[in-house]
């Protein structure tokens, strides 16, 4: 219990802002306000860095005990408990088709608690970079260079520290059985 | 205090209370909804108190739903005089309910009854009435409409609302949703009087509806909320004043203290407790492993005897009150079966049958969550044994059995779970029907022989009547067989565990892999040489004392590779004859759990039941021991066809 509680990153404060931001975003939603801020949290999969939205994010959990559910995609990783509650982990890697890359120490990884589009789903990542604050108006469209599907899972990219990040769409990438 | 009287006490005191704030709101601002739940709350009153044999009760209830009914349906205005004469006359049911309570002699109640017999009268003379000829609504409409509805109608147009009508067609495949969407928007925007199909004007394939909307909005407002919406104008909205709210204050000559010490607590509330005395069960795990090592470490200095005896103390204390939160659960089966002579009561009139219903077991006691997940499956074979089971009157006597059919429920406690069964006196299962209604939907191969318990045992088939309200329930430990005699009726028997919460299970290896199988489904394990193991028509079986058990390797039905052994476990799961044994690799231990669901994601993945956690973090899933029990027979069936060269 100790260590889960020591290694969750406590967002609720950050959220609450986040979700404020939003309503105001929201109101507005025709013309994009310029001083409108988006919060986002980045990490890494495999070699490409990805991020989302602190608002699609419940908490985040050092890496834990995984238990397989047979015959069940192959991006399902199986279930975990977390205070009680049985949660689905995802292998993000796999569910967006990456590969390559030095895979972190399992004990290195992480697991995102994702608000998800039916209940919470944890998703597993290999390193967290942190969380950016930057104004809605620097979010770019994906690129036209991916596929229909894959613009499914992407909301947009943001430009940081002159690295280009995908925000993910956390409403498609938790629809199951969309393989 | 009996029991059962003490049931009757805390449920009337409760509904009570309910009536008092709904009239209390009621004064303030009338609102059909409230009124139609305290014309219901008091109608329960009147069955409860019926059903307990409270007369006195019954009769004073009868009359305030009267009066009550009356202001329903518009008969009798709403009026401060009208809620604070039904205050009046809850008062009085109060004190009877508190008599009740002391075991004192009832009070002769019966000229309030006749006083609110006067008033009914009275109080229906002065209502004027408006005719609804006059609101401009086609004839058509009117005739479909029933009393209520009428009602509704008129005082929404009494109180100078307007009236709409919406109408709204949608795809058959699809109306339901669409059509409770709508609902739900139309009684954000006013009252929802009534919704009736249409069948002109709407193209094949579809379904039309007309949806009779009263509001103070007027159609331009309407029309912007409700998109694609034809609707049509009755009459518009008049412009009226609010009325102000008035509360009458009342004289309380009542004592406001209950009779009863009992608590009701939302069973969300126990589970948290529950949940919170497992982490607590894992935590002494670690305090008996430090125990442990200490001894290895430093040898039984007075530390580790210190240790141990604390640890000791500790699995006494949790397991005490893991069983006084258990017991907080437990609710007696007169609570389920109260609520099924109900239903049985209104399915027999509809259905133009008398039949008897005898009850046993009243006491047993099981688990709250449990009894709310039996009850549709028990009123689904009640239902079956009516409609199918028991004969025609004509028949019976024709047969010399008695004119009456009877409805037999009986529950009792063994070991640590519950029987209950459904017994009829009917006709038996009727084995050619069930068989041609089988292989119409193709759920059997032709030409197929099958024995008399086979056949039985398709009537728990998907897409043959029982299964579906009875599969909801099955993976947490729920079972059910059927026992038939033609011509003397049909037995179904249900096991179910005491409780959904905690349930013990075997935990058991395949392919490296753990798994839990509720003690409630096994009836025993055994070791199986796979020399031993034969194959009738491709399907494994094993000879176990002389009968053939079929078998399922719990590896194959994940899919989870497996390399061959010399050895496996077999553990033998279900009920009556519809038993199997899992082949598995390990038998590791005996838990216990606490089950909890897959989730939204996950639950349809087959053969699942939930999930369980034993240790820090670690997690194994819960067999769904009816599923896999279904999972055989339909493998027989494909490799029969297979070999039919279907």
């Amino acid at each position: 219990m100790d260590a889960e509680k020591g290694g969750a990153v406590k967002t609720s404060e950050e959220k609450n802002r986040a979700v404020s931001d939003n309503s105001t975003n929201t109101n507005k939603n025709e013309e994009p306000d310029m001083t409108a801020e988006v919060e986002i949290l980045a990490f890494k999969i495999a070699n490409e860095e990805y991020a989302v939205k602190i608002t699609e994010l419940q908490e985040i959990i050092r890496y834990q005990r995984i238990t397989i559910v047979p015959c069940t995609p192959l991006y399902v990783l199986g279930v975990t408990s977390l205070r009680g509650k049985i949660i689905p982990v995802i292998d993000l890697k796999i569910r967006l088709g990456l590969n390559g890359g030095v895979e972190a120490k399992q004990k290195k990884q992480k697991i995102l608690i994702l608000s998800g589009n039916k209940e919470p789903l944890g998703a597993l990542v290999s390193l967290i970079l942190g969380v950016f604050r930057l104004p809605a108006s620097e979010l770019l469209p994906p690129p036209p260079t991916l596929t229909e599907e894959e613009k499914n899972y992407i909301d947009g990219i943001v430009k940081i520290k002159n690295r280009f990040i995908s925000i993910l769409n956390v409403n498609a990438i938790t629809r199951m059985g969309a393989l | 205090m009996k029991n059962s009287k003490k049931d009757f006490i805390v449920e009337a005191e409760e509904i009570l209370e309910n009536v008092n704030n709904a009239l209390l709101e009621l004064q303030n601002a009338f609102n059909p909804d409230t009124l139609n739940s305290v014309f219901r709350a008091v109608h329960t009153l009147k069955g409860l108190s019926g059903l307990f044999g409270f007369k006195v009760i019954t009769d004073l209830s009868h009359a305030l739903e009267s009066i009550l009914d009356d202001l329903r349906l518009g008969k009798i205005d709403i009026s401060d005089e009208v809620i604070g004469f039904i205050f009046t006359n809850m008062d009085v049911l109060k004190n009877l309910i508190a008599q009740v309570a002391d075991d004192k002699e009832a009070d002769d109640v019966s000229d309030t009854i006749r006083a609110i017999e006067a008033f009914r009268k009275e109080a229906g003379s002065k209502n004027k009435d408006i005719s609804i000829e006059d609101i401009g609504i086609s004839p058509s409409v009117l005739k479909v409409l029933s009393g209520y509805e009428e009602h509704r109608l008129k005082s929404n147009v009494k109180e100078g609302h307007g009236i709409y009508i919406v109408k709204a067609v949608y795809n058959l495949a699809e109306f339901a949703p669409r059509l409770e969407a709508l609902n739900a928007l139309l009684k954000s925007l006013g009252e929802l009087i009534a919704t009736l199909p249409v069948s002109e004007g709407v193209p094949d394939g579809s379904i039309g509806f007309k949806l009779l909307l009263g509001s103070v909005s007027d159609v331009d407002a309407l029309k912007s909320k409700i998109d694609s919406a034809d609707i049509e104008v009755i009459c518009p909205p008049r412009k009226e004043s609010q009325k102000a709210a008035q509360i009458v204050s009342r004289t309380q000559d009542v004592s406001l203290k209950s009779t009863t010490n009992t608590v009701r607590v939302d069973i969300e509330k126990l589970d948290r407790i529950l949940d919170t005395v497992s982490e607590l069960v894992l935590a002494k795990g670690a305090v008996v492993r430090i125990g442990k090592e200490l001894a290895e470490n430093v040898g039984y200095s007075s530390l580790t005897l210190d240790v141990h005896k604390i640890s000791q103390t500790l699995d006494r204390k949790l397991a005490e009150l893991q069983d006084h939160i258990l017991e907080l659960r437990m609710v007696p089966f007169s609570q389920i079966f109260t609520r099924l002579v109900q239903v049985v009561r209104r399915y027999t009139r509809s259905v133009g049958k008398e039949i008897d219903v005898e009850l046993f077991g009243e006491d047993t006691k099981i688990d709250k969550q449990m009894a709310e997940e039996i009850i549709d499956p028990l009123i689904h074979l009640i239902r079956n044994s009516i409609d199918h089971g028991i004969e025609p009157n004509e028949k019976r006597i024709a047969d010399g059995k008695k004119e009456h059919g009877t409805v037999t429920l009986k529950a009792f406690p063994e070991g640590n779970k519950v029987i209950v069964t459904v017994q009829d006196d009917g006709a038996g299962l009727d084995t050619e029907r069930i068989l041609s209604k089988a292989l119409e939907k193709k759920l059997v191969p032709e030409n197929q022989v099958l024995e008399q318990k086979e056949v039985f045992d398709l009537i728990f088939l998907p897409g043959l009547s029982t299964k579906k309200e009875v599969s909801e329930v099955s993976g947490r430990g729920v079972g059910i067989d059927v026992k038939s005699d033609r011509g003397l009726g049909t037995t179904f028997v249900l096991t179910l565990p005491i409780t959904l919460a905690i349930i013990k299970a075997l935990i058991v290896v395949a392919a490296n892999e753990k798994f839990a199988v509720p003690l409630t489904s096994i009836s025993e394990t055994f070791f199986v040489e796979a020399a031993g193991i034969q194959t009738i028509e491709g399907r494994e079986v094993f000879e176990r004392r002389g009968e053939m058990l079929p078998l399922l390797r719990v590896a194959d039905v994940f899919k989870l590779e497996n390399a061959p052994k010399d050895e496996y476990f077999a553990v033998s799961v279900g009920f009556g004859t519809r038993r199997i044994g899992l082949l598995v690799d390990d038998l590791l231990e005996q838990s216990e759990v606490v089950i909890r669901p897959l989730g939204e994601y996950l639950k349809d993945v087959r053969g699942l039941g939930g999930a369980a956690e034993i240790g820090k973090h670690e997690i194994v899933l819960v067999l769904d021991i009816e599923s896999l029990i279904d999972e055989s027979v339909s493998s027989k069936r494909k490799i029969n066809r297979a070999a039919l060269g279907i």
